[in-house]
């Protein structure tokens, strides 16, 4: 058990824990990866993709 | 974050993963032969730097010449060591890495063998340490006696790695969420505001910013280490401990930085203040090796000074406290940590340019 999903255990059912640190994480994930990539790179994959 | 920091990330991420797939200290080797290639792609000198070093220290403690002129072989090792860290940051023509951290590392070993607090380690298990993947770029300063029962206690379980894995994202996003993104706005945001003021009002927001800006960015980085090495196995020290929750000056710098904090306390205030007999001559020490760690300069000399005698003054207050109620005395004393850290940069820009003047 990781020490956030033992805090919120703590307060809340552990159905509702697991789906709330998942959308934590997945919205912490593509935060992360967003800002790490700059919108220039993104511009560059996607005119890659349209050739 | 930079682009550097992100390939020595993915080259720590490759050493978990050996280190996960290969048992025993095997495992762990791996992961030192990817730290060493990985460093060496990014800065063949800083490679060559850290191998010879590891090997010169190692091979300098478990000679049998060495055994009987320990005091002579620490002195000069760490002469030369600290020598070479300030010497590298002249040349900066070069990119340096981890040699802040691994010849801290270096004294450290040394300083305990000198004691005989510890035997001579093997080469094997020295480079282990000093090549450890995630802690080369920036720390935690972890020491040998604990890293060594780490390795002999490892066993990987899915529990470890999850809450690893947990560590390394909130390190991530204390890092690029928070430090490179939120906090910088905000310090944009304010310096805006603050342009009409003062050059030391100017100066005390900046500082404030800055504080929250590197806690930020180095708790992260810390997370993200202390985090990969927890995914293969291994317990590391911490290196900041809640130091917004800081009672006081004193209490402050042994939640910050910890490992550099006991560091300092172990192979500075302590020598020096028993050398001197001097308390305040062992923290001014202390202080100064802590500046100059971060950068040789006017500007850490007046820091150091700067928070030596902060500290000097939480020991005072606390010897002679001010009759007031215990709650306030308690809230005056919490308030007086930031203010008196955020003070630094003003205080200290105010003195050099005074001089200077």
């Amino acid at each position: 058990m990781t020490p956030l999903f033992r805090t919120c255990k703590r307060r809340l059912p552990t159905w509702l824990s697991a789906v709330l640190l998942s959308g934590v994480y997945a919205a912490l994930l593509v935060l992360i990866i967003t800002l790490l990539i700059p919108p220039t790179t993104f511009g560059l994959i996607y005119l890659d993709i349209g050739r | 974050m930079t682009i550097a920091a992100l390939f020595l990330f993915c080259a720590s991420l490759l050493g978990v993963v050996l280190a996960i797939c290969i048992e025993g200290n095997r495992g762990l080797d791996a992961m030192a032969v990817v730290a060493l290639t990985s460093v060496a792609l990014l800065s063949p000198a800083s490679a060559v730097w850290l191998l010879a070093s590891s090997v010169i220290v190692v091979s300098a403690m478990r000679n049998a010449w060495a055994e009987r002129r320990k005091g002579l072989v620490f002195s000069a090792l760490t002469a030369v060591l600290t020598a070479l860290l300030f010497a590298t940051r002249e040349l900066d023509t070069l990119v340096w890495i981890g040699g802040a951290y691994f010849t801290l590392r270096h004294i450290h070993v040394l300083s305990e063998w000198w004691t005989g607090r510890i035997c001579a380690p093997r080469c094997a298990d020295y480079l282990r340490y000093q090549l450890f993947a995630p802690v080369i770029m920036a720390g935690p300063i972890h020491r040998l006696p604990h890293f060594e029962r780490q390795c002999r206690r490892r066993r990987v379980s899915p529990a470890q790695f999850f809450c690893g894995a947990e560590r390394v994202l909130i390190g991530f996003a204390l890092t690029v969420v928070l430090a490179s993104w939120a906090v910088r706005r905000l310090a944009g945001a304010a310096n805006t505001l603050a342009i009409e003021q003062s050059a030391f009002i100017r100066h005390w927001v900046d500082s404030a910013f800055d504080w929250l800006h590197i806690y930020c960015s180095f708790a992260g980085l810390s997370a993200i280490a202390i985090g990969l090495a927890l995914m293969c196995g291994l317990v590391l020290e911490e290196n900041f401990r809640r130091p917004w929750a800081a009672r006081n000056l004193i209490d402050f710098w042994s939640r910050w930085h910890m490992t550099l904090s006991h560091w300092c306390r172990d192979y500075v205030f302590r020598p020096v203040a028993a050398a001197s007999r001097n308390a305040l001559v062992g923290l001014l020490a202390a202080m100064l090796a802590m500046g100059f760690w971060h950068q040789a300069s006017a500007y850490y000399l007046l820091w150091a000074i700067w928070q030596s005698l902060g500290i000097a003054l939480t020991h005072m207050l606390r010897r002679y406290p001010p009759a007031m109620p215990a709650s306030l005395a308690r809230v005056l004393a919490w308030a007086s940590v930031p203010l008196w850290l955020t003070l630094t940069k003003p205080v200290v820009l105010l003195v050099l340019h005074g001089v200077a003047a």
